[in-house]
């Protein structure tokens, strides 16, 4: 039994690193990002990605989509769009006999990976559409529910910059997202391998390397990796110290934050931590592991209040001022 | 499933963790001692510089010192008898050996009695964790360290070894005798007076302890005086001042003693006029009339073996001028008349035996009181002696005073020294100090002060213990109330004073404008969201008024 878990540590660490490879013959650089993707991906949660235009986040997407063999959709999020045009619709349909029924049309969000671009240009209503589907991986028209098919896997992005004609995620659909990732300029070196990459006549392209099977399997595999209790206290005490007006709340915390990190911000930072164990080839989920996921698994489940919006303090920054006050468990 | 504690993995991480968890015991052992080790020879360093410089009661002291140590050591002791933290140690290992909370896990893992539905996920962690912990070098991990601050204590054991070898004779800072504190303590010279005053009382004593009841010698009560006080200066009990209030009480109890004496010399003059007038006892009436009545006592008995040859008109002459002799009424020669007057009596009636024997018993009143004469002489030396004394201790106390006036004059100025600080001049001092205790007129109008108890035997009358420093400062000052009452300055007017040569002392520029303040206030306060402060900005540059306008 032991070997048998041993090697189920092996051929996870295997096929994750496969896709990180495949998905590196396209993308340059962005190694955190890739990871993060990846470990949403396995650990059954929706990525939000924010950067400005042109550095490659729908292309990470696609790319990601690429090397998986699941199917794979694309909603453009624009004002005028619709609830509907995410989750489809009844229309009239005319059977073989010639008579004419209701029958529900599959919009794109009947798929394994969505790609939902510029997320903050739909309206609110448009947005809420996704609200159901990230978290019960289903969808209810009028009364029929429609169970989507696993993995479902959400990977939005949006612009930071232009904020004119945009509607931001309220904080209910900023929470279902296990990962807010930033994505920021590439280094002098990776701009040097993007442009041999991307200006020659062929550009290279990556082959499908884990099945939809498989991928479940590896979702399986993470779930299993225990937790010791004084490192879920750590991450709970982490968490706790985003909350303000409380006995853990730290002092950054009590002046600029309104509201803390949910319960489901610990669930990302454990599950987050147990497939950051198994990559490294451990079994069992370490203070490192949590740390390593505090950042995108809390960033975006922070409400700054008034001080801390005009003053443009980063969630980041109080996080990490969290992250180094806060002291390991001795047991 | 059994608990993984009870597996042979969990066997090999207990045993590993036992022998960190020792380690690091031993470590912290010596780490608390360093830290006591430190603290005391700190504290016993402390005590010995301090015992140098300023005189303080280093028995006190170190016994609070031992009652920390010792309070201290049981503090070590109960840290060390406390049960195993064997996840404090895994802990330690997982941070020192890099091992991302391995042992730490696994331990925890172990400890679970109910069986996980990841039972087996968590047994190969266990196992993992046991090979591990099994290549782990307990000593390099957790090394036996011994803590720097045994150098620096290593450091004050030898300055303190170094201190021992200084030879200082008292306190450094005492200031040319004068003590600082004023807890009692006496300097050197004065303890050696002191001394000396106590032998002389204890002499008179022994010599008034055959005449005199207990309940009615003099220099028992001032020697009871004195013991007390030298008991309580050495338990630290008695102030500079309580001690000179008993100095005097003991001086004054020792100079009652000089009324009687005077009047037995008018008693003794008399008797030897008497005498002086019969020629058996010419010598006789010469050794009172110099107050030798050891010789005088000598004679008596030479006049009473004389008695045996001496008959008739000779016996009888004699026994008239001894009737003449016994006729004085003073009380405390009140055996030696008794005696004169049997003597006379017998040698009326021709009983020469019973007048012998009269005579040898006046002898014998004449040596006691011979011995109460020569005690009352040692007293009157050892109140020579508290006079002397007391004039120092005086000094001593007055200089203190003036040292602190000088201080307190200085830090009002602003530390410069004022000139004048000494505030009180030194014949001043010296006039104040020597006033009657109780308003005497003769010390009032300036007469001789200080010296009035130095020499009662010279005739001069006893002036009482000088004034003290404080009881004339309050003089002074009721004088001035009495005088004038209306030039008492209001206190509102003194705090106003005060408060305006503050305000101009500070620099103009540091003060800080109101309008500059409500400016900062304004900017403190108003927080502008970051996204609307372009739009003030650009709102408050065009409503700027032009130059050209």
């Amino acid at each position: 039994m032991t070997i048998e878990i041993q090697d189920q540590i092996g051929l996870f660490t295997e096929q994750f690193r496969g896709v990180h490879a495949e998905i590196s013959k396209v993308i340059v650089g962005n190694r955190e990002i890739i990871d993060g993707t990846l470990i949403s991906l396995l650990a059954k949660g929706h990525v939000l990605l924010e950067g400005i235009p042109g550095i490659g986040k729908t292309k990470i997407v696609s790319t990601v989509a690429d090397v998986l063999h699941l199917d794979f959709s694309r909603i453009q999020f624009t004002p005028d769009l619709m609830p509907g045009d995410i989750v489809g619709s009844n229309v009239v349909h005319e059977t073989e006999t010639g008579e004419k029924v209701l029958a529900f049309q599959r919009g794109p969000i009947f798929t394994n990976i969505l790609l939902a671009d510029e997320i903050n240009r739909a309206t609110p209503k448009t947005q809420s559409a996704l609200l159901e589907a990230m978290q019960e991986r289903s969808v209810t028209v009028g009364v029929t529910t429609h169970r989507l098919q696993p993995p479902f896997f959400v990977l939005a992005t949006q612009n930071p910059l232009e904020m004119e004609g945009t509607y931001p995620l309220p904080e209910a659909q900023l929470d279902r997202f296990f990962y807010k990732l930033k994505i920021t300029y590439p280094e002098p070196d990776d701009m040097h391998e993007i442009m041999d990459r991307t200006t020659r006549r062929e550009e290279p392209q990556a082959q499908t390397v884990l099945n939809r099977e498989q991928i479940l399997a590896m979702r399986d595999v993470a779930r299993e990796v225990p937790i010791a209790r004084p490192v879920q206290d750590y991450a709970i005490r982490l968490t706790l110290a985003t909350h303000p007006g409380t006995p853990y709340a730290h002092a950054m915390t009590n002046r600029y934050v309104r509201f803390g990190a949910s319960p489901r911000g610990t669930q990302t930072l454990v599950i987050g931590g147990k497939v950051n164990a198994l990559l490294n080839g451990r079994l069992h989920v370490s203070c490192e592991d949590v740390r390593s996921m505090l950042l995108p698994a809390l960033r975006h489940r922070m409400l700054l209040n008034f001080e801390g919006e005009a003053e443009r303090i980063d969630t980041d920054e109080i996080l990490r001022a969290i992250m180094k006050d806060t002291p390991e468990p001795n047991e | 499933m059994a608990p993984a504690s009870s597996s042979p993995e969990g066997s090999v991480i207990s045993a590993v963790l036992r022998r960190i968890d020792r380690q690091v015991r031993i470590n912290r052992l010596l780490e608390h001692l360093s830290v006591a080790v430190c603290l005391l020879l700190g504290a016993l360093l402390a005590v010995k510089i301090v015992s140098m410089l300023l005189p303080v009661p280093v028995p006190t002291t170190l016994s609070v010192i031992g009652l920390a140590a010792a309070l201290y050591a049981g503090f070590l002791v109960w840290s060390q008898i406390g049960a195993r933290q064997l996840g404090r140690a895994a802990g330690v290992a997982d941070r020192r050996g890099d091992l991302h909370d391995e042992l730490k896990s696994a331990y925890w893992f172990m400890r679970q009695d109910r069986p996980s539905p990841q039972s087996e996920w968590i047994r190969t962690q266990v196992a993992r964790a046991a090979l591990t912990a099994g290549r782990l070098d307990v000593k390099r991990l957790v090394p036996t360290l011994i803590p720097q601050r045994f150098w620096l204590a290593l450091g004050m054991w030898a300055l303190l070894i170094g201190l021992s070898f200084v030879a200082l004779d008292g306190p450094l800072l005492s200031f040319t005798g004068v003590r600082l504190d004023d807890s009692g303590r006496l300097t050197a010279l004065q303890e050696e007076q002191f001394d000396e005053i106590r032998d002389l009382v204890e002499r008179a004593d022994e010599l008034q302890a055959d005449e005199v009841a207990d309940e009615e010698q003099l220099s028992a009560e001032a020697r009871r005086r004195l013991e007390e006080a030298m008991r309580q200066i050495e338990a630290d009990e008695m102030t500079m001042e309580e001690l000179l209030r008993e100095l005097r009480e003991a001086q004054n109890a020792l100079d009652e003693g000089n009324l009687q004496t005077a009047a037995l010399d008018e008693a003794l003059q008399e008797l030897a006029r008497d005498m002086a007038t019969s020629p058996e006892m010419a010598d006789l009436a010469e050794a009172l009339m110099s107050q030798d009545l050891a010789q005088a006592a000598e004679l008596m008995r030479q006049l009473a073996e004389s008695l045996r040859n001496m008959q008739g008109d000779d016996a009888q002459q004699l026994a008239e001028q001894l009737q003449q002799a016994a006729q004085g009424d003073q009380a405390s020669m009140e055996e030696l008349m008794r005696a004169l007057q049997e003597a006379a009596d017998a040698m009326a009636n021709e009983q020469m035996a019973d007048a012998q024997q009269a005579l040898q018993e006046a002898a014998e009143a004449m040596e006691a009181m011979s011995q109460r004469m020569d005690a009352q002489q040692m007293m009157n030396q050892a109140s020579q002696q508290m006079q002397a004394l007391q004039q120092s201790m005086e000094q001593q106390q007055l200089a203190a005073t003036q040292m602190s006036q000088q201080m307190m004059a200085a830090e009002q100025s602003g530390g410069e020294p004022q000139e004048g600080a000494m505030a009180m001049p030194s014949d001043e001092v010296q006039k104040s100090a020597g006033g009657g205790e109780t308003g005497d007129p003769a010390s009032q109008e300036g007469g001789p002060a200080g010296h009035a108890t130095s020499d009662p035997m010279g005739g001069e009358m006893p002036l009482g213990a000088p004034t003290t420093l404080e009881v004339q400062l309050e003089m002074e000052v009721l004088d001035k109330d009495e005088t004038r009452p209306e030039e008492e300055p209001d206190p509102e007017d003194l705090f106003q004073e005060a408060s305006r040569q503050q305000t101009s002392t500070v620099e103009y520029s540091n003060v800080r404008g109101p309008s500059r303040y409500a400016e900062g206030a304004a900017l403190a306060v108003e927080h502008i969201p970051w996204r609307y402060r372009n739009l003030v900005k650009r709102y408050f540059l065009a409503i700027r008024p032009r130059e050209s306008q």
